[in-house]
């Protein structure tokens, strides 16, 4: 039972465009509706605006466009995933991944298989297969490099 | 708990920015410049001192140039020894406390060489927050569109 309890790990599954990505809980600190973001000028078109999160300003991004793939103007059913800061960042620098729909909890136990990515997956630290489809865990400090490449 | 910071803010097209007040800078009325009527000019006026010209340029709500007439005030940055402006649909100073910013830290490579163009943000209930310009990032950005002389 103990190790049982020890080997689960839940997470959310954050649909994108191409590849899902899946969040450990303990990363997200809120699901929210996407609102009017403030656009940020001369700005990656990755960095889709800010959202104001709990009076902080908390910087959106899109997954598929840092990875290269075309934006879009995002549906209805978008949601932001905001994360805490990533590793070796200021504590108020939370930072919010867009979700093309609202993302589903799921446990991950000694069940879920390792899965193969290609290589233009970027910024994934790994891949399992749930069902029938593959989701990808972010490397969070591969994203840090590339969010914050001045600092 | 609201800043003690004053702000102006600046109106471009319908998209609202904060300039804090610890920055050096001066509005000029339309009238007290001299008009670029060039067709196409991103420099749609100067400030004529005896110091020389300094240009006043026109920029889209991504600070992007974009040549526009109708305008009415700009504002001066003073960048070190030099100074240079930016055309502004709205200019207006915001009462003392009561603007709260919080810091924000803008995403990717920072587009000046001065670092980002933003390092607050103000959010408030119900509203899209309203990003502050990094003075001196702002002034480069500006420098680095040329077209000057």
């Amino acid at each position: 039972m103990s190790t049982a309890v020890r080997d689960t790990v839940h997470a959310l599954e954050v649909p994108t465009d191409n590849l899902p990505l899946l969040l450990p809980s303990a990363c997200m600190a809120e699901v929210v509706a996407l609102p009017r973001l403030a656009r940020v000028p001369q700005a990656p078109p990755w960095l889709i605006g800010v959202l104001g999160w709990r009076l902080r300003p908390v910087p959106v991004v899109s997954y598929d466009m840092l990875v290269g793939g075309e934006g879009h103007a995002p549906g209805a059913r978008a949601r932001v995933v905001v994360l805490y800061p990533l590793p070796g960042r200021k504590p108020w620098e939370f930072v919010g991944i867009l979700s093309v729909s609202e993302p589903q909890s799921r446990i991950i136990d000694g069940g879920v298989a390792p899965a193969a990515l290609e290589d233009s997956f970027r910024y994934i630290a790994a891949a399992l297969k749930f069902d029938e489809h593959t989701v990808g865990i972010p490397d969070f400090a591969a994203l840090a490099k590339v969010l914050y490449p001045d600092r | 708990m609201a800043d003690n910071k004053q702000y102006l803010r600046i109106g471009l097209l319908g998209v609202d920015y904060l300039l804090p007040n610890n920055t050096s800078y001066a509005i000029e009325k339309r009238e007290q410049l001299e008009i670029n009527d060039a067709p196409g000019a991103f420099i749609a006026a100067w400030q004529v001192t005896t110091a020389g010209r300094t240009p006043a340029y026109s920029l889209d709500a991504d600070l992007n140039p974009l040549p526009r007439h109708a305008w009415q005030r700009a504002v001066f940055l003073k960048a070190g020894p030099q100074s240079i402006g930016l055309i502004a649909d709205e200019l207006q100073l915001m009462p003392s406390g009561e603007v709260r910013v919080e810091p924000f830290t803008p995403l990717g490579p920072a587009p000046s060489a001065a670092g980002h163009l933003f390092g607050g943000a103000w959010v408030r209930a119900g509203h899209a927050p309203v990003l502050v310009f990094e003075p001196r990032a702002l002034a480069a950005h500006l420098f680095q569109l040329g077209g000057a002389t």
